[in-house]
């Protein structure tokens, strides 16, 4: 049952690994999340190289974002042109990204920081997903809604270089897409996610678009940043592990079927509140690891020698 | 001119008495005869650690006297060593120290516990045992006392990592003339050359030494994909993504089909 990871260089029990993949694949079926940002906690918690878990995990979100975006693409639910400006973005700050990460190593802080990022980013989306469901299941109890406003104008709507976005029925600069872009690709590659958790919410409020083209849009975009994050820390860091890679893929493709099937016949608002709990415990956890006093204050320096 | 002869002699052979005093290791190998159950140790995928037999005779002349020490040193590696810090309530990295030459992996075994079997001065000169490692820091402005504490922390993290080991009275006698003891290689064994050493000591002196390499390296497609990574590592990552590409297209065709 054991495999032997070439690049991580560790042997783990493969079944393990393989369940892990179909498990948060479930979740990823379900929800419609991209899982990224619970699958690499789990890999740093059962042991994987921070360095190795995040880079392996950007190459695995590139095979489950194709498979996600193509349904998408085949209704016509991709903004092409908005996707490429994200996606030039996510380019120079994936890439902006990597070379941070490859600094962080050699300064010995690489984990700290890809710790404290998903302590920050798992508390804010676990708290407002929690909030958010709670309020959405009392809603449903009592029906009724007030309608929202179609369209507001802020400061964006006065920045330079306007362009016309028809998929989206947006008019508006394209330096706001380029900065977005950037920003979630530097998450994307210290992160190992693919940072659909800050993209979807950034597409709906800050650009606007409608909900309808936001989720093929982000899987689009994810697809090609996460290409430039994998290549990038192949030939950087050489931290991208195909071995684990596979099992990964193998889990997660078992996994995303199951969710599916079982997500369409449970009921959303509570299993939304199980996933924001899930999360926050994943936040807690990795908290808890940074404040709690370690037993040996002194440790084995990871990479730079 | 006989006198001066003499004199020489004399001296030849006091000159000879002390390197074999001091110089344990190289001198009166037929003591000792041993040898390694395998001499390469293939990390394959399946690799998930082995064992090595350690085995060997003695001279049987007052093998009674005698103790057997086996060691096991690892490729010389350097190995940085972090202390961590609480900074704003959250423990930092904050300083660190560089072990230039400390071995990858160490272990020793023995008849008995080392301290009785041979002076501290005999072991510290021989390396051997883990806390006479020659372990310098590549920062002299380290106090002795500092010093010895980075020390103790990489022997305490390399022991937890099970990289560092001494199995003390696990040399078993099997006869007056043959003994064995086993090594453990876990999963996260580092590859390179290995030195496993054999001494036989009778009344605190080194009387037989025997020394042979241990080979550890990747095998088959383990080693096959490592080296890729690290050699053409744009061209492994370019098909990572191909991989995972066409691994995603199947996905969705096959889940959309049942």
């Amino acid at each position: 049952m054991q495999i032997y990871l070439p690049i991580a260089e560790m042997s783990v029990n493969f079944v393990l690994i393989i369940g892990l993949g179909a498990a948060v694949g479930i979740l990823s079926g379900m929800f419609g999340v991209g899982g990224g940002f619970l699958m690499t906690p789990i890999l740093f918690f059962i042991g994987i190289p921070p360095a190795v878990a995040v880079s392996t995990e950007a190459n695995q979100i590139v095979a489950s974002s194709v498979s996600g975006v193509l349904a998408h693409w085949q209704r016509g639910n991709v903004d092409i042109r908005m996707g490429l400006i994200l996606t030039i973005g996510g380019f120079l700050g994936s890439t902006a990204g990597v070379q941070l990460f490859s600094i962080l190593k050699s300064l010995g802080q690489v984990d700290l920081v890809i710790k404290l990022c998903y302590v920050v980013f798992l508390g804010i989306i676990g708290g407002l997903m929690l909030i958010e469901s709670i309020n959405a299941w009392r809603k449903q109890k009592n029906a009724g809604g007030k309608r929202k406003k179609l369209h507001t104008h802020t400061w964006i709507h006065g920045l330079p270089f306007k362009m016309r976005f028809r998929k989206s029925k947006l008019y508006i600069s394209a330096l706001l897409p380029l900065f977005i872009g950037f920003f979630v690709g530097v998450i994307a590659a210290i992160m190992g996610v693919g940072g659909g958790f800050v993209l979807v919410p950034a597409m709906i409020y800050l650009l606007g678009m409608p909900t309808v083209v936001v989720v093929g849009t982000s899987l689009f975009q994810i697809i090609f940043v996460m290409i430039n994050v994998t290549i990038q820390q192949a030939y950087t860091n050489q931290t991208v592990d195909i071995v684990l890679g596979l099992l990964l893929l193998i889990g997660g493709v078992i996994g995303a079927q199951l969710g599916a099937r079982v997500g369409s016949k449970l009921k959303a608002e509570q299993l939304r509140i199980l996933l924001a709990l899930m999360v926050l415990g994943v936040c807690i956890k990795l908290g808890l690891d940074l404040v709690i006093q370690p037993s040996d204050l002194f440790s084995l320096g990871q990479g730079g020698h | 001119m006989k006198f001066g002869l003499l004199t020489k002699l004399t001296g030849l052979l006091a000159v000879l008495a002390i390197t074999i005093a001091f110089a344990p290791h190289k001198t009166f190998a037929a003591d000792v005869v041993a040898d390694l159950s395998k001499r390469l140790v293939p990390i394959t995928t399946g690799f998930s650690g082995t064992d090595v037999l350690l085995f060997g005779a003695i001279d049987p002349i007052d093998s009674k006297e005698k103790d057997v020490i086996v060691t096991v040193t690892g490729p010389k590696d350097s190995i940085r060593i972090r202390k961590k810090e609480r900074i704003a309530g959250v423990w930092i990295n904050s300083n660190s120290a560089l072990f230039k030459s400390a071995p990858a992996f160490y272990a020793a075994f023995a008849t008995r516990p080392l301290e009785d079997i041979a002076s501290t001065l005999e072991l510290e000169s021989s390396e051997i045992g883990i806390d006479n490692l020659a372990l310098a820091s590549a920062y002299s402005r380290f106090s002795p006392n500092l010093e010895q504490e980075w020390q103790q922390a990489l022997i305490r993290n390399m022991a937890a990592a099970k990289l560092y080991r001494s199995d003390i009275g696990s040399v078993t006698m099997l006869s007056d003339q043959l003994f064995r003891t086993d090594l453990h290689l876990p999963a996260n064994v580092p590859t390179g050359t290995y030195t496993v050493g054999f001494y036989t000591v009778k009344n605190n002196r080194f009387i037989g030494a025997q020394s042979m390499p241990l080979i550890v390296r990747k095998a088959g497609l383990g080693a096959w994909i490592y080296d890729f990574a690290h050699r053409s590592p744009a061209l492994y990552g370019i098909i990572c993504v191909i991989i995972a590409i066409v691994a995603g297209y199947a996905s969705y065709f096959a889940f959309r089909r049942s």
